[in-house]
């Protein structure tokens, strides 16, 4: 019973892990990340592997349903960097009018 | 032939006694259901005193017949159950003075509500605060944008 309880815990801190370990990588969420020049660039790296995968596509070492679900996840993933960054932008120019 | 002309008597006096005792006979003349068509009845809701069975209500009704019988007009007899119970007897509150009020607002808001509702609601702009975020549409034109710049250069 103990070593089952002890696997699990042990199991659930595998899979949480990422989230807290590699801050900043891959599967940081865009909404925790507070710096405007890391979002630019995730959304640089975001378009970049757009384009490699459509290309990927196009060359068919991707599946159209394959491609289609990359698309719609690197979108998304997209939508949330910019809207992050709009919303640091702003608060960046709301902070300046404010000390000025 | 005696007992039959006693029976015939006992009959029509009770007939007649009916008639007179009976709470609910009613006058059917036009003026009368005018008249009683107009008035409140006090113990009922929403009724007339002229569709009320009510006690108090055959009572005004008794009352108007005999006003109509004294040869009163409608107004005079509506007056004189004004002057005795009171404005709320009245079924519809009289066209004059502060009454007039009650006539005219039901109108008047025909034709000023819609104005009210387009310069209260329809009128004003619904701005949502979003702290620079732009719209979805925008950030995915600004993707699309990028990705052909970046496939070009």
């Amino acid at each position: 019973m103990t070593l089952a309880i002890l696997l699990v815990v042990v199991l659930i801190l595998l899979l949480v892990a990422p989230f807290f370990i590699y801050r900043g990588q891959s599967l940081q969420d865009a909404s925790s990340v507070n710096s405007i020049q890391k979002l630019e660039s995730m959304k640089e790296s975001l378009l970049k592997r757009y384009l490699e995968d459509e290309m990927a596509h196009r060359n068919k070492l991707i599946s159209e349903g394959v491609w289609q679900r990359r698309k719609r996840f690197l979108t998304g993933r997209y939508l949330d960097a910019a809207r992050r960054l709009d919303f640091l932008k702003h608060l960046q120019k709301l902070q300046k009018e404010g000390g000025a | 032939m005696i007992k039959l002309a006693f029976i015939a008597m006992i009959t029509m006096f009770s007939w007649s006694a009916q008639a007179e005792e009976n709470p609910f006979a009613v006058d059917n003349s036009d003026s009368f259901k005018d008249v009683a068509g107009e008035l409140r009845c006090p113990t009922c809701t929403g009724l007339s005193v002229l569709d009320s069975d009510a006690k108090f209500s055959v009572q005004i009704k008794d009352e108007v017949k005999e006003q109509m019988d004294k040869g009163r007009s409608k107004e005079e007899i509506l007056e004189f159950f004004v002057e005795r119970y009171g404005p709320w007897i009245l079924r519809e509150p009289p066209k004059e003075g502060f009454n007039i009020i009650a006539w005219i607002i039901p109108f008047a808001m025909l034709f000023i509500g819609p104005v009210l509702i387009w310069f209260f609601v329809w009128r004003k702009k619904v701005t949502v605060q979003t702290f620079g975020v732009r719209s979805d549409g925008e950030i995915v034109e600004e993707m699309k944008r990028k990705l052909e710049a970046m496939s070009k250069g």
